[in-house]
């Protein structure tokens, strides 16, 4: 008796989504980033194709990281007063891509014009050859003053942008159109929410396939499987074809690790959970890879070490099939 | 503000720091004595003078501005209020204290609620005339009266008064048990006498129980009249029934007097069983609203409240208990139960209801502690229960409610919707009554091309229908997103920020309304309107999955409310409200609660089947269906998130993109 075929045959893909642009594409970019493609459940490869593998973004601020704890911080030095050797830095721990948050342009947290934006964007850029990710600072007010000069500054690149949210989206899908972007469409932890940003981009003219979503993410502990069972639920219906969570989907990681106390403590403060040195990568790098086989592709990180161990687990987890 | 001092010069009339202060208020000069520091809301419930308030006092919805034209009032300063309205003397009446002897002028707007309009019998669409046509063989009304000549009693013919009468009524009444107060037995010899034996007998029908109310003498069976009432959350609407001809003769409407107790039941259980008397005091409010409105069309149609002989009501179930002043508060508690939901005939009196003092009180079924007796009647008054084909019956009111099913099963489930489609809770929201928008289209986003108001009065106000029209006109024309929010963008005339900083369409200017002040959606109206329609959506679909079942294995969508005469079908599929299936398959029913509950009053076998309907129906909750936020989420967009259900809207509104 032949043996049956067990094979899940899935009705559609993830799009696939290429980030940075080259000379020869109109760019600057040495190289460029893919994500994406993916034609069945992370991982079980005997279904069909993995696609390409998740990616590693490295997160640069535009100001310096005043409350990161001493253990991240110091892996970056003087480089953290200066976004440019701060993306080189970034590259050295082998970053595929920068995401480059405008932190510093929050109206509480330096209020940074947008021609100071568009010059950090410029110089971060200019210092490094991968693809960028542009990140405003959340304010929409603010954000809608910014982002278009730093889109402008990134002409031609094909930069990430983000984010878009339900409640401010028309100024930046404009922008990112005009200058040829891709954007994030951001949504708090919500299936229906994150379909209803895609369809207010698709209504402003935004094409679906350039989106990359955020469904926000929550560090190991803290939340952790809602946020699993929701990437998991999101990449079973954009397999059985729905168009609106086709996109590939980026997590937070590094910031929402290096928010717990079990990253940030100090040695004394929590006896019995070893140094800070192992403790803080290992919550980053652990919160990374449990994303990855519910479908996470872009990956911002921040720790050398977790971004090395994570790395390593790509090619592991990309093999695994 | 700060203690101000509304009229300098007479203040000395106003009184100072005395302990109780004297409030005058106008119109209706009503007065009452309150102590100082009682807020003017207070003090007006005392008097029983009614002021709009959605929020039962808590000073978050700006409903119940007043002017004060004497004396002083302390207390905060309210964002509801206008630099303009403040310096004229407005407060609101829920924030403002009595400091002084104060007079109280209640503007129109907030006085609204309180009056008495009278509406189109039509908007009760299923007429029940019609149906006891079609679906009853013969008038056979709950309360009846029969002319009865007796024959005299005789040596040969010595049975008792009482049996005699009984006798005579199994003739025409056919078999059955007969109930009779004991003082009616003890009139019975003289008054049977001094009649010659020719006697009105008034009965009242539950099941195979006939009550003999009251014997008259003389011929008196022309004359019998029945009040038939709607008790919804937001607006009570009740019919005079000529029962002898079997037509309707008149219909009024008002808003609840509960309303300034909280929006919705569950504020008002709360309340009530909050407060002491707080029952007694909803039950006289109810029976108030009843009588105010049979005051209304006895002023209208000239009629003795003695020849009324019974008042057949329904309602949600909180209503229900309300009326009959029964404690509500394990409506609300886990595993929400009622204290009633089916009860007997009462003596109409005993709840202060003043028709014939021997009246009775009919009450139609509830089904559980959220589905009221509004679905068992708006089932029976649409007929959904007899056919084979499957039905759904979408109740937009309120409270929500929704039944489907056919003649071998039925399931109905409740979803609070708030009052967003009965306008009491929006800005410029208004029942369907004189003066309201029903019905408006756009030529483009600055330009109305048509809008017409009931009565054909100048606009004052917009009614549900008119919501829909409009937020469907307005999403045409992509001023507003999917997400509900206007687009401030456009360059569009009509829209601007309004005071609370949000942006707002402006309906109809100042100059063109009925009460010189603009008619306007404001963002927080379409945010009400948008979680209204997807509770009413996503329940729709709830109870839908539960049995297996798609929107296209309905035979009929039925859409029943009170919120408009004529409710544009596809507008209303627009804004998904309801489902996308073919325009034939949709039906605006009207008010069937009112039109169900007459048509039991007019029927002992209707009325039988009431209660059929009530017993078989499965409820399901829908607070524990973990699918239930998903799907509310998901409606909470425009149409849908899930565009693949509405097809038609799509390719709708591709055709006004290219147009535009």
């Amino acid at each position: 008796m032949a043996i049956p075929e067990t094979k899940e045959a899935w009705a559609a893909a993830i799009n696939r989504l290429t980030i940075g642009a080259t000379t020869a594409q109109g760019g600057t970019r040495k190289s460029t980033v893919t994500v994406g493609g993916a034609k069945c459940v992370p991982g079980l490869a005997f279904d069909g194709d993995l696609g390409e593998p998740p990616a590693v973004a490295v997160e640069v601020w535009d100001v310096p990281a005043d409350d990161w704890p001493e253990e991240l911080a110091g892996q970056y030095g003087a480089a953290l007063n200066k976004p440019g050797d701060w993306a080189k830095k970034a590259v050295e721990f082998g970053a595929d891509m920068i995401c480059l948050r405008l932190m510093g342009v929050h109206p509480d947290g330096g209020d940074r014009s947008a021609e100071q934006a568009a010059a950090t964007v410029k110089e971060v850029l200019a210092a490094v050859g991968v693809p960028l990710i542009v990140w405003g600072c959340g304010v929409a007010e603010k954000d809608n003053k910014v982002l278009p000069s730093c889109t402008s500054a990134a002409r031609g690149e094909n930069c990430l942008f983000g984010t878009i949210t339900e409640k401010n989206y028309r100024t930046l899908v404009a922008a990112c159109l005009a200058d040829g972007h891709k954007l994030i469409g951001e949504s708090p932890l919500d299936i229906n929410m994150a379909k209803q940003v895609n369809i207010l981009a698709q209504d402003a003219g935004y094409p679906l396939s350039d989106l990359v979503l955020y469904p926000n993410s929550a560090a190991l502990g803290y939340g952790y499987e809602y946020v699993i069972s929701i990437l998991e639920r999101g990449h079973l219906a954009a397999l059985n074809g729905d168009q609106l969570l086709r996109q590939p989907v980026l997590c937070n990681v590094g910031a929402e690790a290096w928010r717990t106390k079990e990253a940030r403590a100090a040695d004394e403060e929590v006896p019995g959970l070893g140094t800070a040195a192992r403790r803080g990568p290992l919550w980053e790098a652990l919160t990374a890879t449990g994303l990855m086989p519910a479908g996470a592709d872009i990956l911002v990180m921040r720790h050398p070490g977790a971004i090395a161990l994570v790395k390593q687990g790509i090619k592991t987890f990309m093999r695994a099939g | 503000m700060a203690a101000s001092d509304r009229k300098p010069g007479s203040e000395s009339a106003g009184g100072g720091a005395r302990a109780t202060c004297t409030i005058l208020f106008s119109p209706g000069d009503a007065t009452v004595e309150a102590p100082r520091g009682t807020t003017i809301l207070e003090a007006a419930r005392q008097a029983g003078v009614f002021i709009d308030s959605l929020c039962s006092g808590d000073g978050v919805c700006g409903k119940c501005r007043v002017k004060v034209r004497r004396g002083r009032v302390d207390g905060e300063t309210s964002e509801f209020l206008s630099h303009e309205e403040i310096r004229e003397g407005f407060v609101l009446a829920c924030e403002a204290r009595a400091e002084s002897d104060l007079e109280v002028e209640i503007p129109a707007s907030s006085r609204l609620a309180g009056g008495v309009t009278e509406i189109d019998p039509s908007a009760a669409r299923f007429s029940a005339e019609d149906h006891l046509a079609r679906r009853y063989e013969k008038l056979d009304p709950l309360v009846q009266k029969h002319y009865l000549e007796l024959p005299a009693p005789t040596l040969a013919n010595n049975v008792a008064d009482l049996e005699r009468l009984e006798q005579a009524l199994r003739q025409v009444v056919g078999e059955g048990e007969f109930q009779m107060g004991l003082k009616v037995i003890r009139l019975l010899p003289k008054l049977l006498r001094e009649a010659h034996w020719k006697v009105t007998a008034t009965v009242g029908h539950r099941g195979a129980l006939t009550e003999i109310t009251q014997i008259v003498p003389g011929n008196t069976s022309g004359k019998n009249l029945a009040v038939i009432v709607d008790l919804g959350t937001t607006t009570v609407v009740a019919h005079l029934v000529d029962l002898v001809a079997g037509q309707t003769i008149g219909s009024a409407a008002k808003y609840n007097a509960q309303i300034p107790y909280g929006g919705d039941v569950v504020r008002r259980i709360v309340w009530a069983t909050g407060e002491p008397d707080g029952i007694a005091r909803m039950q006289e409010l109810t029976a108030g609203d009843i009588d105010t409105l049979i005051q209304e069309l006895q002023d209208k149609h000239r009629f003795s409240r003695g020849d009324i002989s019974a008042v057949v009501a329904a309602g949600n179930t909180t209503m229900m208990h309300f009326l009959l002043g029964l404690d509500p508060n394990e409506i609300r508690r886990e595993p929400y139960v009622g204290v009633a939901y089916d009860p007997p005939p009462l003596r109409a009196a005993e709840l202060g209801l003043k028709i014939n003092p021997r009246g009775l009180l009919y009450c139609l079924p509830s089904i559980s502690s959220f589905v009221g007796a509004d679905v068992s009647a708006g089932v029976l008054a649409v007929g959904m229960h007899k056919q084979a084909g499957l039905r759904m019956l979408i109740d937009v009111g309120t409270n929500g409610e929704i039944a489907i099913g056919n003649r071998d099963w039925m399931m109905c489930a409740s979803a609070s919707a708030g009052p967003a489609f009965e306008g009491s809770e929006n800005s410029c929201g208004m029942r369907a009554t004189f003066g309201a928008i029903d019905h408006i289209r756009l030529a483009d986003p600055d330009t109305l091309l048509s809008l017409s108001t009931i009565g054909d009065k100048p606009p004052v106000g917009i009614c549900g229908t008119g919501y829909v029209d409009l937020l469907a006109e307005l999403m045409r024309f992509g001023v507003m997103d999917k997400t509900g929010r206007l687009n401030q963008d456009l360059g569009c005339s009509r829209v601007r920020v309004a005071a609370d900083g949000l942006p707002e369409y402006v309906v109809v200017w100042a100059h063109e309304s009925g009460h010189k002040r603009e008619v306007v959606l404001g963002q927080e109206d379409i945010l009400n309107l948008t979680r209204a329609k997807a509770a009413i959506y996503a329940a729709s679909r709830v109870i839908l999955r539960q049995v297996h079942l798609n929107f296209s294995d309905l035979e009929e969508v039925l859409v029943a409310g009170a919120f408009g005469n004529y409710l544009n079908i596809e507008n209303a599929v627009q804004i998904g409200l309801l489902p996308d299936i073919a325009a034939d398959k949709i039906r605006f029913v009207g008010n069937t609660c009112i039109a169900g509950a007459q048509l039991a009053g007019l029927s002992r076998a209707a009325f039988a089947e009431a209660r059929e309907i009530a017993r078989g129906m499965t409820y399901c909750e829908l607070s524990t269906d973990p699918g239930f936020m998903d799907e509310f989420v998901s409606a909470c967009f425009y149409p849908h998130t899930d565009v693949a259900m509405f097809p038609s809207v799509l390719a709708r509104l591709a055709k006004a993109k290219v147009r535009t």
